[in-house]
């Protein structure tokens, strides 16, 4: 049996955790932009001709043109912006613009609009606190991302539902709110394979194989879980920030990230509220 | 005194409501309503009469339907593959199954050229199974479908077929074809009849409601009522007789559920297609089944009631969800992450 996982930061989760289920098979990945590269403008003869005799796709983009021909698994990708309302990727027209945490694009929500609305950097800072959540709509989100989340998987046959329910019960699983912890995937492979490749019966020590995966996502990116909105999700949180390894795992506070994002935005010449979503949202939060 | 009837809507009369109308111009709005918004899941099962709101659905721009499995050309239209389900007993056991709380003892019919047939949904796989190993592996993928259907849809609709049931006599289990229809269990004589009573439907009904609503708490029932005839009844009475006794124990309980529970509701599809407006137009040649007329008017009254017929700005959606407008990008799901430090390949 030959399985290829193409999906985003998730790839080397489900990758490895195909290997550690199913020993006797010959399991790759490769995430998506790089497999895009490897068919098309650097073609990769060895993830070519896999992809063309591979007996399984796991994807979350099954519409992707290079898998016409595969027979897919379909998980689609992970995200649960509940705990993590404030964060958003910016992007304006094609361009991203690179974040604070010098991976990615991830803002802050707050921190581009009060820049937006030409506020100085200790108001902004100031304005991080449980009204402006309130008035933005932060703390009203968990049910709709809930629902949003297990509906998502639910549509490609995956419940997730017992298992939202054990993670929301252990605090914050996540990073941020795209990249879970390991166990989160765990879980969510579990759940993909139960039925087709994996038995009931044997749910409980293929849970115990995919402990062993590494947590891959562990060294990039953190965005914390606001003090306040953890607060009514019962687990504790400190506004810290911090960059992946790769950029020295530095970690920031909340002064200092709102002052890195202001000097960001500065240099940004056609930044305006299109590139923010909730940008009206939050302006009258913050105008209040 | 004044006449009480004076303060009522012209829809609470049959003279200005049907008598006066052209057939395809009545519409028995529900009063006790919801609209559909374009974020709502819609799954179904039941009778063969649902068959015809799956694909009316599926067919509709305004509305998401849930699909759980791929559903062949020539299978049962439906959100998984379970194939009609007459009675709201045998979708209480599916759940009960998906759910791991029941193991149906005999499954597995073999039919005369050898091949096995899934006794529970025996229309969905033509070929049949070869062996009865490879059908429960089959039918163990299928219950986790019914499971995501359960928590993922927002509207669950359920079109009631009928009371009569034949049931296993060793743990109850309700089989939606007589044994030796399709096919024949290794012991018939442990199979019987039975033709449920109004306080057993009431029962079921209820339990799925509050199962539903413990699996996936924010999900409405739309209940409708199949008008389909009884192709035969095994009671003892005139099949005409059978069917108006099932019909109108299935109906009653749809009100007692709608009464009952708030996230329960009725559409009148048996009104619409049973109605004597139509001067019977709307079934077949065959008097049983539905002509594409009578579903068409089904269909219309079905947008009429649930706002599909508005544009998607004027939709009044109710309040099931606490999602803030605008908050979030829609395009955060295809958001592929760039950090540095993910893992980006693996074996090449």
């Amino acid at each position: 049996m030959k399985a290829l996982v193409v999906t985003n930061c998730a790839t080397a989760a489900y990758t490895s955790g195909l290997r550690a289920l199913f020993p006797d098979w010959e399991v790759k990945g490769a995430e998506l932009n790089t497999a895009r590269n490897w068919v098309g403008g650097e073609p990769n003869p060895s993830f070519i001709e896999f992809l063309a005799s591979t007996d399984l796709v796991l994807t979350a983009m099954p519409d992707e043109p290079m898998f016409a021909g595969n027979a897919k698994l379909v998980v689609p990708a992970f995200h649960f912006r509940a705990y993590h309302p404030d964060s958003f990727h910016l992007s304006c027209g094609d361009v991203a613009i690179q974040s604070v945490l010098k991976s990615g694009n991830l803002h802050s929500r707050i921190a581009a609009t009060a820049f937006l609305l030409g506020m100085s950097r200790n108001d902004a800072i100031a304005a991080f606190d449980a009204g402006t959540y309130e008035r933005t709509g932060y703390f009203a989100v968990f049910e709709a991302e809930k629902t949003e989340l297990l509906q998502r998987f639910a549509l490609h046959g995956i419940d997730l539902a017992a298992a939202f329910d054990r993670w929301t019960q252990t605090g914050n699983f996540l990073y941020t709110y795209n990249h879970p912890k390991a166990s989160i995937f765990s879980d969510v492979l579990l759940q993909a394979l139960k039925a087709r490749f994996i038995e009931s019966r044997q749910m409980a020590s293929a849970r115990a194989t995919l402990a062993t995966v590494p947590d891959y996502l562990e060294p990039s990116i953190r965005w914390p879980v606001y003090p306040e909105i953890a607060a009514l999700y019962r687990f504790d949180s400190e506004m810290v920030w911090r960059t992946g390894r790769d950029a020295g795992s530095v970690s920031m506070s909340l002064e200092d990230f709102v002052g890195r994002s202001f000097e960001v935005l500065q240099t940004l010449s056609d930044i305006s509220a299109d590139c923010i979503p909730g940008f009206a949202q939050c302006r009258d939060a913050l105008q209040d | 005194m004044s006449n009480p009837y004076a303060s009522k809507a012209p829809e609470h009369f049959w003279k200005s409501a049907v008598g006066t109308h052209a057939a395809e111009d009545v519409s028995p709005i529900a009063a006790r309503r919801f609209l559909l918004a374009p974020h709502d899941l819609i799954a179904t099962a039941g009778s063969c009469f649902a068959q015809h709101v799956a694909k009316h659905l599926k067919a509709h721009g305004r509305v998401r339907f849930l699909e759980t499995e791929d559903i062949g050309p020539n299978q049962p239209s439906f959100s998984a593959l379970y194939g009609n389900i007459y009675t709201m007993r045998q979708l209480l056991q599916l759940v009960e199954e998906a759910l791991g709380e029941r193991h149906p003892a005999d499954i597995a019919w073999r039919r005369p050229d050898g091949t096995c047939v899934d006794a529970l949904r025996p229309a969905i796989f033509a070929d049949g199974f070869p062996d009865a190993a490879s059908l429960h592996e089959a039918r163990r993928r299928h219950l986790a479908a019914v499971r995501a259907m359960l928590s993922g849809c927002t509207v669950f609709v359920f079109t009631l077929g009928l009371t009569e049931i034949w049931q296993s006599l060793r743990d109850g289990t309700v089989y939606p074809l007589a044994p030796g229809v399709a096919a024949s269990p290794s012991n018939p004589e442990d199979f019987g009849f039975r033709n449920l009573r109004y306080e057993e439907v009431l029962g079921d009904l209820a339990q799925f409601a509050a199962r539903l609503k413990a699996i996936n708490p924010g999900a409405r029932i739309l209940l409708t009522v199949s008008p389909v005839p009884l192709t035969a009844t095994y009671s003892e009475e005139h099949v005409l007789v059978a069917t108006t006794h099932s019909k109108s124990i299935l109906r009653a309980a749809c009100s007692a559920m709608t009464e009952k529970f708030e996230h329960v509701y009725y559409f009148p599809s048996y009104e619409i297609i049973t109605g004597n407006f139509s001067r019977g137009r709307y079934y077949d040649e065959n008097l049983r089944t539905i002509a594409p007329e009578g579903v068409a008017h089904v269909m219309r009254v079905f947008d009429q009631t649930y706002g599909l017929t508005q544009p998607v700005a004027d939709a009044d959606a109710p309040p099931r969800t606490a999602r803030p407008s605008r908050l979030f990008s829609d395009d955060d799901a295809d958001v592929l992450c760039d950090e540095a430090e993910i893992v980006k390949t693996i074996g090449f």
